[in-house]
This record gives structure tokens, C-alpha cells and sequence, in this order.
């Protein structure tokens, strides 16, 4: 427990901080919303800033600020459930190729392969083409096209992991298959996974916005930012916030992801200790010398 | 004192296919018996199959040919129908201490699960008693295997190697990765749990002198093959094959007043690759004594002066020749 | 051997801090040391001692992903390395020293022929013209006992077994003509047949070229075959130096005795069983006060604890040969004196 605490000194809170609050936003928005995301108000379409509207209005008169919580909401939620199912499938699929091995694996890797070769968004049209739009279609394409990288990952932890001496002596010591995929391969794949996962998330978010504006995903009223990007055109000479807000938005929250993803990635590197940090450690290093000498230097 | 040996293998060959038709004979005819009790080492250089024959023996590895058995009891026999009585009755020791380990778990849980798998009562108890058995401190237990040193963490091997009290432990050259003081404290702790606890202790190793220390007895491996075998002191002494007097004589000794006066032999060449042996006796592309029945024929093992065997031809019961 | 002629490698008052993501270690913490030339100096550690930090640091050849702080001399043909930024150090590592790594694999490029890469560093430190540095690269392989050369100089290292990729990084540290060939624990991965090889054929290549040979090594067995003096080093300090023959033979400091006791003698018979030196290793990240080995030492002192040992010679010898721990040092005075 210590060692967690410890190691979370270490964050980039920098970092982190841009997605908690986006999941803090998202998580709390029904109590953070002024006004219903949805609530149209002819009287006061397309306003600025004002008192009664922090962000303005739009050409139904709803609430900008408004709508922004509430699109994280529905973008939060739609991803999580996305990123939960396609962990699911990919997770179970990968490790299980990767430890039966054999004829089975073959199939898998080539289905994994065939699914990783298609662009996301190509089969996320093709399927929502099949089953038509809305937000379940978007869902169950996102999965689809989403599931592959997952299982791909999870397979090549299987395979490094089961080399490893340690997973032999589990098996010297008469452990089951059961035993060792759920003891100790399972872990390690979800330790992996679900942090690359986390980073991807602003991928996901992304396709959300993207089939959103395609008018492929959610449907308004319910708000998102992709598809206010896409209502907020026609309004640009109007009330360029329309288009600027949900945009500004969006990518605030998928770049915080990408930087989340790359921190981690170079967390795994070692790396020498630079600029503050250094000239930190530096200064202990000389204080200690000087500490020392102090004591040697005594008859 | 039972009456079979503790480990028993006859003609074991393991080959792996690496193209069609040709293969890699790791281990080529191996014929063993080791007494229960006794402390036996295998030694040879890389490629002679000493790793591939210690997996073999343990079940990590299949054999192509031949028969193993464990305490009387045919190892496929075991796997097939009693593999946790198979894990109480063997137990191994990696080379590699920190790949040994999970290194996510802490060394409580890593100790633990061999009891959790059996399904063995007042684990606790047992861990510490673990723990004292190999000397180390309690605060090991919740520490990870990388906040360990090195020496500590093949002892947690070890620890978990007799977790389920077997009576044969199989090591595959576990002083390699310690440091050469740590090493003395783990051949100390070797010895004594020999002592203590009756084991038959099966160490795989390429350092001579180790085996001369804590091994009553001894096998030299070449090329998949065992070239000789014996009580280890009066092997070292009066080695039968030339192989086992060139390999002795490559050891240096720490004690200059020693090494810079003994007389010493150097072999020309490497080790040939084991996809492709040589005909007749292995040894003989590298051997001084050559002639010309070696290249033709295969020596089999027969006694040799120590009282133990050698497979050469010029070795017999009453002489052999040195290089 | 010519400790005659002044030092052709030499070493003052060496500090060395590393600083990785998570780690401050002081890898090595005061250490001096001469080299002549056509002498055979090995260093002595186990890890944590410092041995490879201490001899490849000054040279700059210490893997990335670490910031290496360097404190002290490091002289060399009239120069001090430390002092040299990276493209003139690296000119002068090649010509003056040649390094054998360990683990010979990662030296040479495995998508190129072996010849070539030795030719190329001939021409790259003595300036060889193509022809000269062909015939360089072919006499290389020929003094390293590679047999059929003129075969092996088309190979490509993974056609190659372990004691001749061995053989092909001794060449190629010895393309440049180097008068300081550093090895770095040569022979421990190698099997002991081979390493007898390995060892005779530095040996030799010693005494043809009058080379100073630095060797890196945990293996005692390795300092008694080939070394004419032996350092020891313990958590970044040296413990004892001097003569190889009376270092082995009747070694002072404790950590030596400690450390010779824990290695095994094929040809002795066994004695006692050996217990190696109780404790572990001390964590070199912070800098405490007096000697680092205080705390497994059978002979410690209260003085030990608080003040660092100096390295003081041994009396009465006619050898140099120098210990850090002056309760040793009394207790034989004392000795001879009685």
C-alpha cells in the first residue's frame, strides 16, 4: 500500500489532472448543469455570454454550458461502455489465443488480424450501414472495431508472460491451468491493457464525436460534441461558439488522454535524472558530503 | 531405506525438430540412477544438454525416447494421474532467481501458493517456518522479489522449492547469478538442508569446485551424453576420460602458488553443436588422444579406476589414459 | 613487466554519482589507481562494488539512460580525460584504449560481415588506406587464433561461437594499436574450456605487444592465471591493492579474506565448510560516515564507524602493497614488531 502511495508522488499530475476533471465533469453534470441540455428557449437563440448564459446560447436557445457538461457526460458514458466491452471481448479472446496456443491461436490471430486491418471507423460505418443509425448501433460498432487491439495486446503478454521461470515453477508446484491464467497470466494482462486502454480512451472519444457528426451516432437532443460541431456550422457567422466550444472541448479532452498514454508509455523507460530534478538530488548528494566529512574530519 | 533409486533414467534422448530431418540431440541416451539421500551433480559445458536432462527429469520437458522414474513410479505415470503427488514428491530450483518469482506478488503470497494449490492447512505457520528453514527475516514477507538482493531471493527459491516437503530437489546451476560471497552462504544453506532434511539433491552446475564441495557424487556431460560418472572426489582426482581432465584442468585455482605451477591442457576448438554430432565418439574432434577406433565407434560406459564409469576407450577398469 | 617507466593509464581521487529516474547511487567514492605498461592489473568487486562504473566511467562508455556525474583525474598520454568533450574522448579511447565487453554479442553489428567491421575500425584509428586496413583486419583475426581466417573474415557474428566472437572483440579492441586493453569480465559468460583459451591467448597477446592489460572480474581463479596486481574493490572504495601473488596468497583487509575464503579451491581439500561473508551488500545511495564495511566485518572497530580507513601501505614489504583498514595494518606492525 505504501509503495502505491509512494509510487503516486511520481504521477504527472499535469497530466492527470485535464482527465479526472473531465471524468469529474462528466460524473457530476446532472448537478452542474444550469439549465437542461435539452430545454429550448426561443426568446434568447444564438446570445453571447451573458448572466443568465455563461457560454451563450444556440440557434434553439439552449444552453451552451449546458450542453458541454452534458456532451462529457454522454461521451464519458458512451466510452465507458464501449472501453468496457471491447476490454471484454479483447481481453478474453487475446488471452485465451495466447495460452491454448495451437490451431485455435491461428484463428484467432487471423481474425484479430483481420479486424486490425480495417480502419475503426470503415467497420463502425459498415456495421451502423447494416444496423442503422443510433446510439446502440454506434456502441456496437465502436466495440467491434475497438476489440482487436485489445485481444492483439493481450495475446503478446500471454506469450512473454508464459516464458517467464516463474509461471514453470507454478506448474512444477501443480498448478492447474486455472490456477496459473487466473493467478498470474490474467493480472498481468489487465495491468497492461487497462492502462492502455485509459490512454486510448480519447481515440474513443474521438470516433464518438466523429460518427456523432457523420449523424451516424448520437441523435440530438441528447448533446454531444460532435454533433454540435456539426448543428453549430450553419451558425458560424452567427455565434461562432457554436462551433467553437464543443471543438475546444474535444480536443482538450482527447489530447489530455494521448499525453496520459504517452506519460505512461515513458514511465517504462528508464530515464536519466534531468533539469530539477537533478540539480535536487545534486544538492542532497553535495549536503551529504559535506555531512560526512564533518563527522571523519573529528579526531 | 527404500530400495529404488530416487531418480531413475534409461536411454533418455530429447531431440528438437528444428527443420525436417534434422534435429537438435539435446540429450542423447542418458542412463542415470541416483541413490535416494545422496547429493549429485551434473556438470558440463553449454550445449551438453545438463538444463534440457534437469527439465526432462522434472516434467517441464518431454523426453523423445527413454524412461524416467521418480521414486520407483514412472514419471508419465506421475503426470498422468498424480501430478500433485508428483510436486510433493520433486521440486526445482531455477537458475534465475528473480524470473523465478512473480514479480508482482509479494514473497508471502509467492511462498503461499504452493500451499494454497494443495490446499495445505495453517499456511502461516508453515511461510515462517519456511522462512527460518532458509534464514531469512519475517519483513521479507510483504516485500517484492526486485527490493530483495539477490542472495535473498534464491533463498525465497529455495524456501518455496520445500514448501511442500518433497524429498527430491532438482537445481538448475542456482549459484550462477549470485555474487561469489553470497554463493558460499547458499552452498552452506544447500549442505545443511541436505543434512537436515535427508533430501535427494539433484545440481545442475559449471562450477567445478562447487560440486567438489558439496556433492558426494558426480556426472559429466558431452554433448548429450554422460562421459563419466562417480563418487565425485575420487572422479576429480583420477578423471578417466580425457574430456573430464581438460575440463578439470581449465578451472583456474584461486591460490597462485597452485595455478601458476600445475601442469595445465588446453583444448583447440569449441564444443561441436549438438544438431550434429560427431560419428564415433563425440569427444573426438577435440580430443588428444585420439585414434583411430574413436572416430568410428561410440564408447559405452564401463568402470573406471575410481570406481565409478567413463565412456572412453581407452579407460578400463584397472587404467586409464591422461592427457 | 616495467613498472619502471611511468604509468601509461592513471587515475586520482575518482568520484563517480549516478543519477537514474529513481536511484542517486555514489557508484564509486574515491578511488586511484596506476597502470604500467605490460602489466596486468585486475579489479576486483562483486556487484555494487563499482568495478565496471570505475573503468569504463572516465571512458565514457557507460550505458545511456543514466546522468554520470565524474569528479577527479583520469590522465592519459599527457591528457585528462574528464576534461575532454565526447568527440575527443572518443578519438582518444580508440587509440589509446581497445575494451573487450562482455558479452560480445552486442558489440558487433550483426547484419555485417566481421571482416569488414574489424577493417572499418582499423581505418577509422590508424587511418589504414581500404588495402592496408583488409590486411590489418586479417592479421588481427590471425594473432587472435581464429583459425582459417581468411574463411572467418566473411562470417557473420551469429555464424560464430561464443569463445570466437570473443576472439573477434579482442581483435577489434586491438585494431586502434591501443596501449590499454580493458576487459570487461571476458570470459564470464564463456565456458571453461574456452575461458583457458580466452586467458592464455591476453596473456600472450601481453607479452608480444607490451600492452597494459585492466581486467574486470569477479573470478578470483581468472586474477590468479593472468594478473600481475589486483585492486579490490568494495562499495566504490578500494579495500586492498597490490601484488596479485600476495594479495591471493595472504590477503589483510577483511572483505579480502573474507571474499577468498568464500571461493572454493579444486585442488584443496575440503576443509571447513565455507560461509561466505554474513550480511549483504551496503546501499550505496546515501553516503554515511567511516568504512562501507563496518557492519559485516569480524574485526570492526568503534574508530570504523565514524572515520574512512585510508589506503595505507603495508611496512616492511619491498612490494607495494596497500590496505584500507587500519586495525589490519596496527595488528601487523604490531606483529612484526613482537
Amino acid at each position: 500500500m505504501t509503495e502505491l502511495l509512494k509510487s503516486l508522488r511520481t504521477w504527472p499530475w499535469h497530466i492527470v489532472a485535464p482527465v479526472l476533471l473531465f471524468v469529474a465533469v462528466a460524473v457530476l453534470a446532472p448537478w452542474l448543469t444550469p439549465y437542461d441540455p435539452a430545454a429550448q428557449d426561443y426568446m434568447s437563440i444564438l446570445q453571447g455570454p451573458s448572466w443568465a448564459h455563461w457560454l451563450g446560447t444556440d440557434y434553439l436557445g439552449r444552453d451552451l454550458l449546458s450542453r458541454i457538461i452534458g456532451g462529457a457526460r454522454v461521451s464519458l458514458t458512451a466510452m465507458s461502455i464501449v472501453l468496457l466491452a471491447a476490454l471484454m471481448l479483447g481481453v478474453v479472446v487475446g488471452s485465451l489465443a495466447g495460452y491454448i496456443g495451437g490451431r485455435f491461436e491461428v484463428v484467432m490471430i487471423s481474425a484479430i488480424d483481420i479486424f486490425l486491418a480495417l480502419p475503426s471507423l470503415v467497420i463502425a460505418l459498415a456495421l451502423i450501414g447494416i444496423m442503422g443509425p443510433g446510439y446502440w448501433s454506434m456502441i456496437v460498432a465502436l466495440t467491434l472495431a475497438w476489440w482487436a487491439n485489445y485481444a492483439r495486446m493481450s495475446r503478446a503478454v500471454v506469450v512473454a508472460e508464459l516464458r517467464q521461470p516463474y509461471i514453470e515453477a507454478a506448474r512444477i508446484m501443480g498448478a492447474n491451468h486455472l490456477h496459473i491464467f487466473s493467478r498470474h497470466i490474467l493480472p498481468s494482462v489487465l495491468a497492461l491493457v487497462v492502462v492502455y486502454a485509459s490512454a486510448d480512451a480519447g481515440a474513443l472519444v474521438l470516433a464518438i464525436a466523429t460518427l456523432s457528426f457523420l449523424g451516424l451516432g448520437v441523435e440530438p437532443p441528447t448533446p454531444e460534441w460532435g454533433q454540435m460541431l456539426v448543428d453549430g456550422m450553419g451558425y458560424l457567422e452567427d455565434n461562432p461558439a457554436l462551433v467553437i466550444l464543443p471543438g475546444l472541448a474535444l480536443t482538450l479532452v482527447v489530447v489530455s488522454f494521448n499525453l496520459l498514454g504517452e506519460a505512461f508509455a515513458l514511465s517504462k523507460v528508464p530515464r536519466p535524472a534531468r533539469g530539477l530534478t537533478l540539480s535536487r538530488r545534486r544538492r542532497d548528494r553535495a549536503k551529504e558530503e559535506a555531512a560526512r566529512a564533518q563527522v571523519e574530519a573529528r579526531p | 531405506m527404500p530400495d529404488f533409486p530416487a531418480i531413475q533414467t534409461s536411454g533418455v534422448k530429447v531431440h528438437f525438430r528444428i527443420a525436417p530431418g534434422r534435429f537438435v540431440k539435446a540429450v542423447d541416451g542418458v542412463d542415470l540412477a541416483i541413490p535416494a539421500g545422496t547429493f549429485h551433480g551434473i556438470v558440463g559445458e553449454s550445449g551438453c544438454g545438463k538444463t534440457t536432462l534437469a527439465r526432462t527429469i522434472v516434467g517441464l520437458q518431454s523426453a523423445t525416447e527413454g524412461e524416467i522414474s521418480i521414486a520407483g513410479r514412472s514419471l508419465s505415470n506421475w503426470r498422468r494421474a498424480d501430478r500433485k503427488g508428483l510436486a510433493r514428491k520433486m521440486q526445482f530450483v531455477f537458475q534465475d532467481p528473480l524470473g523465478s518469482l512473480s514479480r508482482r506478488q509479494t514473497i508471502e503470497q509467492s511462498l503461499e501458493e504452493p500451499l494454497i494449490i494443495h490446499g495445505v492447512p495453517d499456511r502461516r505457520k508453515r511461510v515462517e517456518a519456511l522462512l527460518d528453514l532458509v534464514g531469512l527475516p519475517r519483513t521479507a514477507l510483504g516485500r517484492l522479489p526486485r527490493s530483495l538482493s539477490g542472495g535473498q531471493r534464491q533463498r525465497v527459491g529455495i524456501a518455496r522449492a520445500l514448501a511442500l516437503d518433497p524429498s527430491i530437489l532438482i537445481c538448475d546451476e542456482p549459484l550462477s547469478a549470485l555474487d561469489v560471497s553470497i554463493r558460499a552462504q547458499i552452498v552452506a544453506l544447500f549442505a545443511d538442508l541436505q543434512a537436515k532434511l535427508g533430501l535427494t539433491i539433484v545440481m545442475i552446475a559449471h562450477d567445478l569446485a562447487v560440486v567438489r564441495e558439496i556433492c558426494s557424487s558426480v556426472s559429466v556431460m558431452y554433448l548429450g551424453r554422460i562421459v563419466e560418472s562417480g563418487a565425485t572426489e575420487r572422479v576429480f582426482d583420477d578423471a578417466a576420460h580425457p574430456y573430464s581432465q581438460a575440463l578439470l584442468s581449465a578451472v583456474p585455482s584461486p591460490d597462485p602458488r597452485i595455478e601458476t605451477t600445475r601442469e595445465r591442457v588446453i583444448l583447440a576448438g569449441d564444443p561441436p553443436s549438438p544438431s550434429n554430432p560427431p560419428a564415433g565418439c563425440r569427444f573426438n574432434t577435440r580430443c588428444p588422444l585420439v585414434f583411430e577406433r574413436c572416430r568410428n565407434e561410440e564408447p559405452v560406459l564401463n568402470p573406471a579406476t575410481h570406481g565409478g564409469l567413463a565412456a572412453c576407450h581407452l579407460s578400463q577398469a584397472d587404467q586409464h589414459a591422461t592427457i | 613487466m616495467s613498472t619502471a617507466s611511468g604509468p601509461i593509464y592513471e587515475v586520482g581521487d575518482l568520484v563517480i554519482d549516478l543519477y537514474a529516474g529513481n536511484v542517486s547511487v555514489r557508484a564509486v567514492d574515491g578511488v586511484s589507481f596506476a597502470i604500467h605498461p605490460g602489466e596486468t592489473v585486475a579489479i576486483v568487486g562483486e556487484s555494487g562494488s563499482g568495478k565496471t562504473v570505475m573503468t569504463l566511467g572516465p571512458l565514457g562508455l557507460l550505458p545511456e539512460g543514466v546522468t554520470v556525474d565524474i569528479r577527479g583525474r583520469a590522465q592519459s598520454g599527457g591528457q585528462d580525460l574528464l576534461t575532454l568533450g565526447p568527440r575527443r574522448l572518443s578519438e582518444l579511447r580508440g587509440r589509446s584504449f581497445g575494451v573487450v565487453f562482455q558479452d560480445p554479442i552486442s558489440a558487433l553489428n550483426p547484419m555485417k560481415r566481421v571482416g569488414p567491421q574489424l577493417a572499418a575500425q582499423a581505418r577509422r584509428l590508424t587511418g589504414a588506406t581500404g588495402r592496408e586496413a583488409r590486411q590489418a583486419a586479417l592479421d588481427l583475426l590471425k594473432r587472435t587464433g581464429i583459425p582459417d581466417p581468411d574463411d572467418r573474415y566473411f562470417r557473420y557474428p551469429h555464424e560464430m561461437s561464443g569463445g570466437m566472437l570473443q576472439r573477434v572483440m579482442i581483435a577489434l579492441a586491438l585494431a586502434g594499436k591501443p596501449k590499454v586493453l580493458i576487459a570487461d569480465e571476458p570470459t564470464t559468460a564463456l565456458d571453461a574450456t574456452v575461458q583457458a583459451q580466452i586467458l592464455e591467448l591476453i596473456r600472450q597477446l601481453q607479452r608480444e605487444d607490451g600492452i597494459a592489460v585492466l581486467l574486470i572480474t569477479h573470478d578470483i581463479g581468472v586474477v590468479s592465471r593472468v594478473a600481475d596486481r589486483v585492486i579490490v574493490l568494495y562499495a566504490g572504495r578500494i579495500a586492498e591493492e597490490g601484488p596479485a601473488f600476495e594479495v591471493l596468497t595472504a590477503p589483510i583487509h577483511p572483505y579480502t579474506i573474507g571474499l577468498l575464503d568464500s571461493v572454493p579451491d579444486l585442488r584443496k581439500s575440503i576443509g571447513e565448510p565455507r560461509q561466505g561473508i554474513p550480511g549483504v551488500p551496503p546501499d550505496q545511495s546515501m553516503l554515511v560516515p567511516g568504512c562501507r564495511f563496518a557492519e559485516r566485518c569480524p574485526k570492526v572497530e568503534p574508530r570504523c564507524r565514524t572515520h574512512r580507513p585510508p589506503l595505507d601501505q603495508v611496512r616492511g614489504r619491498a612490494v607495494v602493497q596497500r590496505v584500507a583498514c587500519p586495525p589490519q595494518l596496527r595488528a601487523l606492525r604490531e606483529m612484526a614488531d613482537a
